[in-house]
Parts: C-alpha cells; structure tokens; sequence
C-alpha cells in the first residue's frame, strides 16, 4: 500500500511533464502555459522514485484491504443516489453499515440514520435549497 | 483624527439601534454555522443571505452581512478542529494542529484557544480599519502583480519549515499540489490543460472536495481501519476547556502579531483570509519559541492562523469602502450589495455617507463580541460530540463528506473527486508524506502563475519589474535569508563542531 503513492506519483509526474510542452514554455514574452506543470511533473518524478526506493528497502508491503471499504460504501451511495435520491441514499448508507459492519442494533443503526438524514435535510435541502438528487423519487415528488 | 473619533461615537450611536443589533447578533449566529459546515463557506452565506436582506435599510444589510461574513471565520474553525474537516478554507491550517488536539482529549481547550485568537485578531483588524481605513487601502493598492508574486514565492520558500523532517516526502506533496493546480483552465493565458476531456475539470479541481477529501474522508478510511484502537478519553469539563494562563501568555502575543500582519494580507487585492492564515502559520513555524510543538498539536498552531484570517476578514473592507475594489471573493458580492443599495463604494463614501460607513465599522465590535459569546456558548454542546464513539461517527462523517462535496458545484463528480483525494490522503498518511505542502502549493500555485504571467506582461518580458521597489527588494531580502539560513546554520553547526 506504501507503494501506490510514489507510483501513481512517478506515472502521473511522467503525463505531466510530457504533455507540458505542447503548452508552451515561454509565450509572447512571458512564462507560457507548460512552466508550471513541467516544474509539478519533474518533482513528482524524481521524488516520486526516491521514495519508491524508500519503500522497496523497506519491504513492508501488506496491503491492507479493509481500506476498501469505505470508498466502496460510497460508490454504493452514489449509485443509490440515483435510484432513491441522496438524503435517502445517506440515510440507508448509515443504517446499513452500523447494523452490518458495526454489528449495531437495528433500532439504534436506524435511530442515528434518520436523525442525521433529517438534520442533512433540514440544512442541506430546507434551508440552503442545495438541489439535491432524488432519483426515482422525484416522479413521485413532483 | 479628532473627526475620525467624533464620527465613529456617532457610529456607535447609530449602531446601537434595536434593529441592527439584532441584524449583528443574527448575522453571526447564522455565519457560525454555515463557517462550521464542511464545505460551506462565507461566499456561500453571503450570497444566500444577500436577497433577504433587500427589505431591509442599507445600513441594517451591510451589517448582517458583514457580521454573517466574519463570523464564518469562527465557525470554519469548529468542524476543522472536531472532525479534521476544514468547514471554509481559511480553516484548512486551524486543522493541523486543532484535530491532534481533540486527538489528545483536549478538543475544549483547542476551541477555547481558536475562538479567544479570532476575538484578537478580528479586533486588531477592525481597530486598524477603524484608524488608518484609508490609509492602509491606499498602501494595499501599492501590491501590484510583481509584489504580490513575491510575496507568494516568499510564502512557497518558507514551505521548507512545514515540510517536516522528511524533505524528500515534503517535496513531492509540494509538486503533488502544483500538479492539481494546473488542471483546468490557466488564468493568465486562457489555455485548457489536464483536463482528460471532463467539462467539470474545465475550471480546475474543485478547493472544498479536494480538502473535504484530502482531510476529512481519509480520515474516515483511517478511523475505520483504527476503529477497535482505545480513544484518548476527552476531557469535556468547562474548566479543562478554558485557557489557563500559561495558554493565554501563548495566545495573546501570537494573536496580537499575526492579527496585525492578517489586516494588511486582508487589504492585499487576491489575498484574502486563506492566504493570511497560511502566511501566519508559516511565520509562527519560522519565529516562535516553541515552534517545535506545531504540527504535533499545539495552541500555536490554533491561534497563529485564526487571529491571522479573522484580521484579514476586517482588513478587506478597507479596499473595499474607501477605493471600491473588492478584496476577495466574498467581498465582491457585498460590493455588489451595496451598489444595489445605490451606494457608491470608493474615496466619496466615507465623506458622502458617512451615516452608513461609521455605523457599519461600530457594528464590527458589536459583532465580533457577539461572535465570542455565541461561539463560547456553544463550545459545551460541540465537545459533546466528540464522546460520541468512532464507530458511530465513521457513516456520519461520511454522509458529511458526501454532501459537502457535492453542495459546491451540485454535482456528483465532486463527490468522486472527493473519494479520489480521501484514498490520495490515507496513501499518503501510509507513505508518511505531509498534506499541507500540497494544500499549500495548491492554493497559492496558480496566484503565483498568475501574476508572474501579469508581471511580465506588464513589461513585454523584462524581469527588471521584479526589481522595481523597496517592497519588491524587502521580499527579495527574505526569501534571501529564508534560503540561506539552513545553509548558515549547517555551516556554523559544522565549524562549531571542528573547533570544539
């Protein structure tokens, strides 16, 4: 796991500082659009590898899978946002996970859902009228 | 200066009518809490607030909104502190060292130390509005392009105090946060860049998504793979909560220095208060006794930033009310506002009306005092929080962190974004590489890119505009001994040690 930073940084320092020249180094007198990104990229490259190094001399490469979980959890609520709606979506999010992964009971994972998904309502929708998704919901709401 | 009294007594005369001081005591309670709500911000407010206060006297709108304006400055400190969520970005330092404190038990005193620095901070700021207003605008319009690049190349070379003792991993957050940076569209020449075709990154990454992210949802990830760990027990008594007096001795000077340097960042045009909050942070790290301590959860690291952005929320109306430009974002809107209210901000207001400008500056005590009492009042109530378990808070966060992200732009590939910088922070929380230089790097990048670009502009190419003042040469002085001194410093070690 200590690896995916310094790789991802030496792949995409790479895109950057190749890509940078079709935007110019200097144009019309004055720093072109490419400086700045060859500056980022060349960084991300040279720091990238020495502290790839680092790592592989370190030999601690346990890939701690449970780190999945929670942007797992959330590629399930974005795609519940589109079939009931967000706050909805949110509300069933906090349930489901205190009552499966926390071992939670039902009434208490349902008690902190609710509440928290009537509280993110209240702001979020009643108050600063953020336009939120409702998904299948919004046929029935409008 | 005798009439600037006589018309300030007046002001306060005018001020301490029943319904402006309802319009201040309103504005801040509602500026504490859209300041505490991650990803929600003084722009946000003033802008939701601005159409209802149209029924409303100009005087009694200015004051709401102003009031509503500085109090998100105390609110952006709350959720930065309790939940390592930046609720506005002039928060994102507050967070470094005000979350490790909650982590140590002590979330009551970091609280109490964020909101006793605001306090000075913003009365430093608008005592200086108050006396020299239009001096100090006439003097924050000598910052052209070349010296506000300078100062920010000033800021960018002190980043190596932040970097902690891992350089190495410190440079690369740096080039990491130029990197996001320069997605999107650049300001000083137009140009479409790293945006893979995806018309939500035409504009560039999103700030709040991006620390929602970087600090909040990586800190679920961390939470949850930590979640069976024992909690340090927080101390939630009021007496724990309260600064004692060694905490004040640290506070006050802190608080005094870096609300003077946040009101003159605060009059700069394009600086604002995230740009105060990082400069003073960045001092504090450089000249403080015990700068040590910063960054390991310390009231220095509070207090340095805080009194430093809520200065800079009062030094913006000085550019704004005597010359009529608008210091920041948020600033632009109220000048908006007060064109609506068929006001004309410039050097004429301050003779033509003055009924409305000396009231507005009176409210600003009135408001900072009101912001002080509501935000102490609530302490007890938010530290209760923190008692609640990491089990429970671990989908709540989450929730938070969601509709954060897609309340900026109203839209889902925020929240991606979100996702995306929460597992870039938790890998490099792994890889021990620090998240500040990449904040950093990231806000003050293209205002360097920016005005480097203007700079050369204004003289078809020559770098002699680099050179052409004593503030341009003062910068040139520091960034100077800033480089130098780790050199001087390695050399004096080294002959101290061949000669003992």
């Amino acid at each position: 796991m200590e690896m995916i930073l310094p790789v991802f940084a030496v792949i995409a320092g790479l895109y950057w500082a190749v890509n940078s020249f079709s935007y110019g180094m200097w144009v019309m007198d004055g720093p072109g659009g490419g400086l700045f990104p060859l500056l980022a990229g060349a960084g991300c490259v040279v720091f990238g590898i020495v502290l790839a190094v680092r790592q592989l001399r370190a030999r601690n490469h346990l890939f701690p899978y449970q780190a999945v979980y929670p942007p797992l959890a959330v590629t399930g609520i974005i795609g519940c946002c589109y079939l009931v709606g967000m706050i909805p979506a949110l509300t069933l999010f906090i349930i489901l996970w205190l009552a499966g992964v926390e071992r939670y009971r039902i009434a208490k994972s349902a008690a902190v859902g609710i509440v928290t998904g009537v509280v993110l309502y209240l702001v979020f929708v009643w108050w600063l009228y953020v336009p939120v998704p409702w998904g299948l919901l919004e046929e029935y709401l409008y | 200066m005798l009439d600037n009294f006589e018309l300030i007594a007046r002001g306060f005369a005018l001020a301490c009518t029943f319904e402006n001081l309802l319009a201040v005591i309103f504005g801040a309670f509602i500026g504490l809490i859209v300041g505490a709500m991650p990803g929600l911000g003084a722009i946000t407010g003033v802008s939701l607030l601005l159409p209802l206060t149209f029924g409303l006297s100009p005087t009694t709108a200015i004051i709401t909104l102003a009031s509503l304006y500085y109090a998100t400055m105390y609110g952006g400190a709350f959720s930065a502190i309790l939940l390592n969520i930046p609720g506005d970005t002039p928060a994102v330092m507050t967070a470094l060292d005000g979350y490790k404190l909650t982590q140590k038990g002590l979330p009551g005193k970091a609280m109490c130390s964020s909101i006793t620095a605001s306090f000075i901070g913003g009365t430093i700021g608008i005592l200086i509005l108050t006396v020299a207003g239009p001096l100090l605008a006439e003097v924050g319009l000598k910052f052209g392009a070349p010296e506000l690049a300078l100062l920010i190349l000033f800021a960018l070379t002190s980043i190596g105090w932040m970097l902690g003792e891992d350089i190495p991993a410190g440079i690369l957050a740096t080039a990491l946060g130029l990197m996001l940076a320069t997605v999107g569209t650049d300001r000083a020449q137009g140009l479409t860049r790293f945006h893979f075709d995806l018309v939500h990154l035409y504009a560039g990454v999103s700030f709040i998504p991006l620390v929602v992210g970087l600090f909040g949802f990586s800190q679920v990830i961390g939470m949850f793979m930590d979640r069976h760990r024992e909690q340090a027990p927080a101390d939630l008594s009021i007496r724990s909560c309260l600064p004692d007096r060694d905490d004040i001795k640290t506070i006050v000077p802190i608080s005094l220095r870096q609300g003077v340097l946040g009101t003159f960042v605060g009059v700069m045009p394009g600086a604002g208060a995230t740009t105060a909050s990082f400069v003073a942070y960045i001092i504090e790290k450089r000249i403080h006794p015990r700068r040590q301590e910063m960054g390991t959860g310390s009231i220095i690291g509070v207090a340095a930033p805080e009194a430093a952005n809520n200065a800079a929320a009062a030094g913006a109306f000085a550019p704004l009310l005597t010359l009529g430009i608008p210091g920041s974002a948020t600033t632009a809107i109220l000048l908006g506002g007060l064109m609506m209210w068929g006001l004309q901000p410039g050097p004429l207001l301050f003779r033509d009306n003055p009924d409305f400008v000396w009231p507005l500056i009176a409210s600003m005590y009135f408001g900072n005092l009101a912001c002080i009492v509501t935000a102490f009042l609530c302490i007890p109530l938010l530290v209760r929080a923190i008692s609640i378990s990491t089990r429970t808070m671990i989908p709540v966060i989450t929730a938070v962190c969601v509709i954060a992200a897609y309340s900026i732009n109203n839209s889902m590939f925020d929240v991606w974004f979100m996702v995306f910088a929460g597992m870039l922070g938790y890998g490099m929380q792994l890889a021990k590489v620090p998240a500040t230089p990449l904040l950093l790097t990231f806000v003050l990048g293209p205002m360097l890119e920016t005005f480097i670009r203007q700079s050369f502009d204004m003289t078809r190419g020559s770098p002699a505009i680099f050179f052409r003042n004593g503030i341009c040469m003062t910068f040139w002085i520091l960034i100077f001994i800033v480089c130098a001194s780790p050199l001087v410093k390695y050399l004096s070690k080294r002959y101290r040690s061949e000669h003992s």
